[in-house]
C-alpha cells in the first residue's frame, strides 16, 4: 500500500522529464526565432530585398507557428500531435536556416544587387543547427 | 574655333609621360602654351561677371589663390613656351590699338596656334579622356567678352579661362580674333545647393545668381534668402519636377529619400534589384519603396520587362548606393547580376535585353536633361570625378563605402556596356 504512491510518483517523474526538456526546448527554439528574426532584420537595414524580406518574414512566421503547435501538443499531453509538432518545428527551423544561410545573413555577406543602405554593417549571426534542435525537441 | 581645357580634381603633382600634369591640389593640366600673367591682379581687378551665374548652373567655381599660382607655376614649367602677356593684356603696357604690341601678340599667337594645331589630335583625344563638356565655356566666353573689360582672358566667376591665341586686343567697336582659343577650367568640387529660408551669406548669394541666371525674379541678390529667393526657389523645384518624363512614365513615390532641389547630377548608377524578370516585379519594387513597410532605401526609377516606374523625382536624392547617392540618378533593372543574361531576349526569367532597352530609352533622356555625357565610367573614372554612366558595382569599387556588384558582378563583367551605350546613343 506504501509503494504505491512512491511508484506513481516514480512514474510521473520518469514521463514528465522528458516533457519538461521539450517544453524547455521550445522556448529555446522560439528564442532562438527571436534572434534570427533580429538578425534579418539588421541585415536587411544595410540590403534591403523585397523577396528575402518576404521569404524571410514567411520563414519565421512557420518556425513560430511550429513552436507555437509543439507547445500546444505539450499542454494537451496528445503524443501523437507532439511528434508531429516536432516534426513540423525542426523542419521550419532547417527551411529558415537554410534561407538566411543562402541569402548571406549569417554570414553577413554583402547581397549581390539592389539598392543598397548606409546603415551599419552586420555582423554574422551564429544559430544552432538544424540537428541540434532536433536532438533538444 | 574654340577648344577647351580642363583642369581635374584628380591625383597628385606628377608629369605624366603622354604630357599630363597632375598639380597637389588635384588639378590637372595638359601641356599648353600659357599666359605669363599675374593671375592675382586679375582675379583683384575682376568683380562678379555676367557669367558668374552660367559658371555656377555648371558648378565651376573660382580657384583659390594658391590653386592658381600652383596652377601658373606647373604651367609655365611644362609650357613650350610662354607669352609676355601681363603688361598687355591687363593693359597695363599696351594702349588699345597699340598697333606694335598687336602685331608682337600676333606673332606669339601664330607661333602659338602652330603648336596647337599640331598637337590638337593629341589634345582632344585626352580632353576626350578627361570628358568635361566644353560647350558652355565657349557661353561663359561670350559672357564675359560681352563686358569688354578685359581682352585676352576671359574669366567666368567659378571657371578661369585662359585665352591665350585668342586675344580681343580691340577696343571701340573692333575686335581682332587670334588663333585657337584654349581654356582652363576648374571645376567646382561643391555643386551649387539651394538654401533654405532665412540662410545668409555668399552661399545664398550663389544661390540667387543661380535663381536669376534661369529666369526667376529674387528682388535683389543680397545674400539674404528672403520671401522672393524662397519662391523662386519653389518654383524652380516645381519646374524640376514638372519635366520628369510623366507622360509615359507613372510616379510611384517612394517613401524614404532626400527631398531636395539638385541643379546638378554627374552620374547615371545601374542596378539590378536581383529577382527574376517577370512582368509586374517593377511594380511590386516600386510599391515596396512606397509602402508602409518600405525600406530606407529606393531609387529614382524602376525599370521591368513590361514597364518604367519613377519612384524619386530626378532632382531629389535617393538612397540606392552610398558614395553615388547625392550625385547621382538610381535605376533599378529588374534582373539578377549572377544569373541575367542581358542580352538574350524572351519570356524567360532571365531574358535581360527588354529590360536594357527600356532602360537605355530612360538614360538617354536622363543624359539630355542633366547634360550628363553618354560613356560609361569605371572605379577609375569615377575617383576622377567624371560624369557619365556607372554601375553599383563600380561604385563599390571606387568609393568602398557599398558593397553590391550590380547589375553586372565585380568589374561589370556581366554588363553588356557596349551594347548598352549603343542602345542610349539610338535613344
Amino acid at each position: 500500500m506504501r509503494l504505491a504512491p512512491l511508484v506513481a510518483l516514480a512514474w510521473l517523474c520518469l514521463s514528465c522529464l522528458p516533457l519538461a526538456k521539450v517544453a524547455q526546448a521550445a522556448t529555446w527554439l522560439g528564442a532562438v526565432i527571436d534572434a534570427a528574426d533580429a538578425g534579418a532584420r539588421v541585415y536587411h537595414q544595410r540590403h534591403p530585398s523585397l523577396e528575402n524580406e518576404r521569404a524571410t518574414a514567411l520563414a519565421i512566421k512557420r518556425a513560430r507557428v511550429a513552436v507555437a503547435g509543439v507547445q500546444a501538443a505539450l499542454v494537451a499531453e496528445d503524443s501523437a500531435k507532439l511528434a508531429k509538432a516536432r516534426q513540423e518545428a525542426v523542419e521550419a527551423y532547417a527551411a529558415l536556416r537554410q534561407l538566411l544561410d543562402a541569402s548571406g545573413v549569417l554570414e553577413a555577406r554583402s547581397a549581390v544587387g539592389g539598392s543598397e543602405t548606409d546603415a551599419p554593417m552586420p555582423e554574422p549571426l551564429s544559430l544552432p543547427s538544424p540537428e541540434a534542435v532536433s536532438e533538444a525537441l | 574655333m574654340s577648344r577647351s581645357v580642363y583642369v581635374s580634381r584628380a591625383g597628385g603633382l606628377t608629369i605624366h609621360p603622354a604630357g599630363w600634369v597632375d598639380l597637389p591640389s588635384g588639378a590637372r593640366i595638359t601641356r599648353m602654351p600659357v599666359m605669363d600673367g599675374d593671375v592675382r591682379g586679375l582675379f583683384a581687378r575682376l568683380g562678379p561677371t555676367p557669367a558668374a551665374a552660367w559658371s555656377e548652373t555648371k558648378g565651376y567655381r573660382l580657384p583659390t589663390v594658391a590653386e592658381y599660382d600652383e596652377l601658373h607655376r606647373a604651367a609655365k614649367y611644362i609650357a613650350p613656351y610662354t607669352l609676355p602677356t601681363r603688361d598687355m593684356l591687363l593693359g597695363d603696357g599696351v594702349q588699345l590699338g597699340d598697333e606694335k604690341a598687336i602685331q608682337r601678340y600676333r606673332t606669339l599667337n601664330m607661333a602659338s596656334r602652330s603648336w596647337c594645331e599640331q598637337h590638337d589630335a593629341e589634345v582632344f583625344d585626352r580632353l576626350s579622356d578627361v570628358g568635361w563638356v566644353n560647350e558652355p565655356v565657349s557661353n561663359a566666353g561670350k559672357h564675359w567678352a560681352a563686358d569688354g573689360v578685359i581682352y585676352g582672358w576671359w574669366l567666368a566667376n567659378g571657371s578661369v579661362i585662359q585665352s591665350p591665341s585668342r586675344a580681343h586686343a580691340s577696343g571701340g567697336g573692333t575686335h581682332t580674333d587670334y588663333g585657337t582659343t584654349f581654356h582652363v577650367v576648374l571645376k567646382s568640387s561643391q555643386p551649387l545647393k539651394p538654401t533654405k529660408l532665412g540662410d545668409k551669406g555668399e552661399a545664398v548669394k550663389a544661390w540667387q545668381r543661380h535663381l536669376v541666371s534661369q529666369g526667376y525674379d529674387v528682388g535683389t541678390v543680397d545674400g539674404i534668402h528672403g520671401a522672393k529667393t524662397e519662391a523662386a526657389t519653389k518654383a524652380l523645384a516645381e519646374k524640376q519636377n514638372a519635366a520628369l518624363p510623366s507622360a509615359k512614365v507613372e510616379l510611384i513615390e517612394a517613401r524614404n529619400y532626400t527631398r531636395t532641389t539638385r541643379t546638378s547630377v554627374d552620374l547615371v548608377v545601374l542596378h539590378s534589384t536581383e529577382n527574376p524578370i517577370r512582368p509586374g516585379t517593377a511594380r511590386s519594387v516600386a510599391q515596396w519603396f512606397a509602402g508602409s513597410s518600405a525600406p530606407q532605401a529606393s531609387a529614382h526609377y524602376v525599370v521591368g520587362p513590361d514597364e518604367v516606374l519613377s519612384c524619386v523625382p530626378e532632382a531629389a536624392v535617393a538612397w540606392a548606393a552610398p558614395g553615388a547617392n547625392h550625385h547621382g540618378i538610381q535605376i533599378e533593372m529588374v534582373g539578377r547580376a549572377h544569373k541575367t543574361d542581358w542580352l538574350a531576349d524572351g519570356k524567360h526569367d532571365d531574358a535581360g535585353a527588354p529590360v536594357m532597352r527600356r532602360a537605355a530609352t530612360l538614360v538617354r533622356g536622363i543624359c539630355d536633361r542633366w547634360d550628363i555625357p553618354v560613356r560609361r565610367l569605371n572605379a577609375k573614372d569615377l575617383l576622377a570625378g567624371k560624369r557619365g554612366i556607372t554601375t553599383h558595382a563600380a561604385v563599390t569599387e571606387a568609393w568602398k563605402k557599398s558593397t553590391h556588384i550590380d547589375p553586372g558582378c565585380a568589374g561589370d563583367q556581366r554588363w553588356p556596356w557596349d551594347e548598352f551605350l549603343r542602345l542610349v546613343r539610338l535613344g
